[in-house]
């Protein structure tokens, strides 16, 4: 999967949570303009360790910022896994 | 077997806390958040201009709320190197966040469920931290033994309070700390800081945070009713998180009651052997504790 793929489906589940239009969300998407608190992001986490069969250590997730960060985050932890 | 001191209403409040707790938990495990939930209490939320202790947490920190709480708990205590006992840890958040930022030496949990207890045990690095299934109201540990006693928000389920806070008294080292929170009758502040004294435990640091407590509910409650159920949020889930008309939120923001912080110091002076807290108000106490049982009993899962 691409980064751009990967984009496109963790922005689709993220949009689900939030309840708001997919193409609102970009890479610089602050999650407190996006109104998410930690527990939207404990949920879209749990979607993407479901997806890839992943377990995010919590401690990375403490100081993203904007959702960008968080695909980054996600890529990273699923080229660690394979 | 000793037979245990306690009457057998006070074992019977004991054993409905702790299904409660054990409840709890199962229906926590069965959430999404659950690796993530270590807290279970109210919280604190710094009001507008206010400063507050402890250190920056990072913006997406789950259970912030709850961190705070223990930060103001701490307040300037110095920690460092310091053999901690959390009685009442339930999932051990406040040890955890310790051992991250305050550069304690080993910890020690007790709590009186066992769910949490496993929880905990899966948790923490067992060289650091230990957890034990206990009753507060029996602090399974020497006397003058450790360096700090931490209790936040778990001694209004005690029947006997006096008798864990004599415990407390008995278990810490002269110079040693006891970082207490909860949440109390408004009438009982006084007489707790004077039951304190006279358990050899000075205060140093006090601090009335209901309006802070009041404003975490406010902002927190409701998000954590609905996710706590996963949607489905069981009845008397209102209750745990101290949701708007919720008996504990009324006792919170109505006036009745005051969530007060104690820090306290363990001087030289032995403990009075002296009952303190008087009948009326021991029942009083005990009665409380009661109905806190009956408040936390989550039923099925609901809409």
């Amino acid at each position: 999967m691409t980064r751009d793929e990967l984009f496109t489906w963790i922005s689709e589940r993220f949009a689900e949570i939030l309840e708001v239009d997919p193409s609102t969300i970009t890479n610089e998407s602050d999650f407190a303009e996006l109104d998410a608190d930690s527990i939207d992001i404990i949920e879209v986490v749990n979607h993407v360790e479901r997806e890839f069969n992943l377990q995010i250590e919590e401690q990375l997730l403490y100081d993203i910022a904007t959702f960008g960060d968080f695909v980054d985050v996600v890529e990273r932890e699923i080229a660690k896994a394979s | 077997m000793t037979p245990s001191p306690l009457s057998h209403d006070e074992q019977a409040i004991g054993q409905g806390y702790r299904e409660n707790f054990d409840r709890f938990n199962e229906v926590l495990h069965a959430t999404k958040y659950d690796r993530f939930l270590r807290f279970f209490n109210f919280g604190y939320a710094p009001l507008e201009g206010e400063e507050h202790y402890g250190p920056p947490l990072g913006r997406n920190y789950p259970n912030r709320d709850s961190a705070l709480l223990l930060f103001q708990v701490v307040g300037e205590a110095d920690l460092t190197g310091a053999t901690v006992l959390e009685v009442g840890c339930g999932r051990g958040g406040n040890l955890g966040l310790l051992m991250e930022h305050y550069d304690v030496g080993r910890v020690f949990g007790t709590d009186i469920a066992f769910n949490s207890m496993a929880y905990c045990t899966d948790r923490y690095p067992a060289e650091r931290a230990r957890f034990f299934q206990a009753d507060a109201q029996f602090v399974p540990v020497r006397t003058g033994s450790v360096d700090a006693v931490l209790n936040v928000e778990s001694s209004g389920c005690y029947p006997d309070v006096e008798r864990f806070f004599r415990d407390v008294s008995r278990v810490l080292r002269p110079g040693g700390w006891f970082l207490y929170a909860d949440l109390m009758a408004r009438t009982f502040v006084d007489r707790y800081r004077e039951v304190f004294t006279a358990l050899g435990l000075d205060v140093v640091g006090e601090k009335d945070v209901t309006p802070n407590v009041a404003e975490s509910r406010r902002l927190r409650a409701e998000r954590q009713r609905l996710a706590f159920g996963d949607g489905k949020a069981p009845e008397g889930m209102e209750e745990w998180v101290g949701a708007d008309g919720s008996t504990l939120n009324d006792v919170l923001t109505g006036g009745k009651g005051a969530y007060h912080v104690f820090r306290c110091r363990r001087s030289d002076r032995e403990a009075d052997p002296a009952q303190q807290f008087t009948d009326e108000e021991r029942g009083e106490m005990t009665l409380s504790a009661a109905e806190g049982v009956e408040l936390l009993r989550l039923g099925a899962p609901g809409a």
